[in-house]
């Protein structure tokens, strides 16, 4: 069934729905695709194969009764390992985690997704407890780019980026604190969206940081990522930051593109002369959608840095019993973070939360002239495994805290953003976009996406995987 | 604000570590140290932000619930 190789969400759910193809082949299909690529990726930390036969097998039989099952029926997916999973720990990446007992339920954003026809595949890799923009992880193994497995996919929802953009699903979950499905994103080629802090209840995930954590979809397309995304909304009392909003329709919106969005290019910090791969894809971005204008976000330098201070300072908290008596569990590369951050003062924290507030009433004001701001996703494209050192502004600096620093800013605002793939031709690897827009415009966001992917900036297949079943 | 040269990470985790009740082996100070450091450095940026000087600090948002 070679016809399904990178095929989108949309068009396994109209298969399915008219009878061309049924849930089953497309989970043999699958399950036979991750079969042969996950060694090489390591995305998936478990595949869930007879689950999702028996969900599959559910389908059918209501496609044979004459009912509909969703608008996604039949289609593929896979959660970040930090989701809640029926009868599976919730490693969240870590070694500690494994000893937990079994979720007893799915969660929330799990069951919305099935509840639209969608089967769960399995759990995907991750960076430990979040704390990652790389995809490297020493308790489960680096999770490998598609468009090369010697550079990083990218993190810390390393498997969603990686297993999105190899093929081995559509559509994933992902989550995002000041970054973490948007660089994945912008690594391996495909779109990603970051919601409106509180759009998406988060129900059922495993916490890093109450003030930032978002969730949300990962997909090789605008309109499976608006597909998604419409399954996923709806308020919930089961987060207290979740608010009570009704959802917006993006699939309906999708088809409007760009016109009478005002759209400007972001500056100042967002500037990219010290940055020639995510000048370029900005660029190629900007000449796309006609977009001459620029506007800075002022504020942005200190509400990245809040971002930075609120992570830092809550993420250590939550798990400052577990540094306190098994310190040596946890990856290096985390723990030295972790601890650093539960002794940080608490009026760095208050002062952070304070800025956060004050950086976003400055970008609302920046709202009243501008629909959609344009930015970098990622600095450079995906560095290879083991990199330490990325060049900011001249400046030798940590990689790992680093690589978000295009969109951990908008993690403060709480902003929607959906990251946009484009090639970069000189390295031959992908480099994504950001589209960011007002709070609760997740739409606009999208409808530009949808405006570029007709324009060729779309997900591609990675040329070494694209001839591999 | 915090100053550059006012904040020794070092000195900084040999006080807090036993306040924190974290054991914190010798091996892995030097990575402590540089996270401590770059936080040290976001800080000033935080503290530095020009917010009106008369305005109060937020709080988080609390919500007393019915029973």
């Amino acid at each position: 069934m070679t016809a399904l190789d990178f095929s989108s969400a949309g068009t396994i759910a109209e298969g399915v729905n008219s009878g061309r193809f049924s849930a089953a082949e497309v989970v043999d299909f699958f399950l036979a695709r991750i079969d042969a690529q996950n060694p090489a990726l390591n995305a998936f930390t478990r595949v869930l194969a007879e689950r999702a036969k028996a969900r599959a097998a559910q389908l059918d039989a209501a496609l044979t009764r004459g009912e509909k099952p969703g608008p996604l029926a039949g289609v593929p997916f896979a959660v970040k390992n930090l989701f809640d999973i029926r009868g599976l720990t919730t490693l969240a990446g870590s070694a500690i985690n494994a000893d937990n007992p079994p979720a007893g339920e799915d969660a929330l954003l799990i069951r919305r997704l099935e509840a639209k026809g969608a089967i769960l595949l399995g759990a995907l890799a991750m960076g430990e407890y979040a704390y990652d923009f790389t995809g490297e992880n020493c308790h489960y193994g680096n999770c490998a780019n598609p468009w090369n497995i010697t550079h990083m996919s990218g993190g810390s929802s390393s498997g969603s980026g990686s297993a999105v953009g190899g093929g081995l699903v559509p559509l994933a979950l992902g989550s995002d604190t000041n970054g973490s499905i948007r660089v994945p994103a912008s690594f391996c080629g495909i779109f990603g969206l970051k919601p409106t802090y509180g759009r998406l209840p988060r129900t059922g995930s495993y916490p890093f940081c109450d003030s930032l954590d978002h969730l949300g979809p990962m997909a090789r397309s605008s309109r499976d990522l608006a597909l998604g995304f419409d399954a996923l909304q709806g308020y919930s009392g089961s987060d207290h930051t979740c608010a009570d909003r009704p959802p917006v329709d993006t699939m309906a919106e999708l088809e409007k593109g760009a016109n009478g969005l005002r759209i400007a290019r972001a500056g100042g910090y967002f500037s990219l002369e010290d940055f020639p791969q995510a000048q370029r894809a900005v660029d190629k971005v900007c000449r796309a959608l006609d977009c001459a204008a620029e506007v800075e976000l002022p504020g942005t330098l200190e509400g990245r840095s809040a971002a930075y201070l609120i992570t830092n300072v809550e993420g250590s908290r939550l798990h400052l019993p577990r540094l306190q008596t098994r310190p040596q569990d946890f990856d290096p590369d985390t723990r030295d973070r972790f601890i650093a951050g539960a002794l940080l003062p608490a009026a760095w924290y208050a002062r952070a939360q304070q800025v956060r507030h004050w950086y976003a009433e400055k970008v609302r004001e920046v709202f009243a002239d501008v629909d959609v701001i344009i930015a970098a996703a990622t600095p450079c494209v995906a560095p290879p495994m083991g990199e330490k050192i990325l060049n900011i502004r001249g400046e030798a600096q940590m990689l790992r805290p680093n690589l978000g620093y295009f969109t951990q800013p908008f993690s403060a605002l709480g902003l929607p953003s959906c990251v946009v793939p484009t090639l970069d031709e000189d390295s031959g690897l992908p480099i994504g976009v950001q589209v960011i827009a007002p709070p609760w415009r997740e739409d606009w966001c999208l409808r530009v996406a949808r405006h570029l992917e007709q324009r060729g900036f779309a997900a591609l297949s990675p040329p070494s995987m694209a001839d591999k079943q | 604000m915090v100053e550059k040269n006012s904040f020794d990470p070092q000195a900084y985790l040999e006080l807090m570590q036993t306040v924190a009740g974290i054991p914190i082996r010798d091996e892995w100070k030097t990575g402590v140290e540089q996270h401590l450091a770059n936080a040290a450095k976001m800080a000033g940026i935080v503290d530095a932000a020009e917010l009106d000087p008369h305005t109060i600090d937020l709080a988080g948002v609390f919500e007393a619930k019915s029973p």
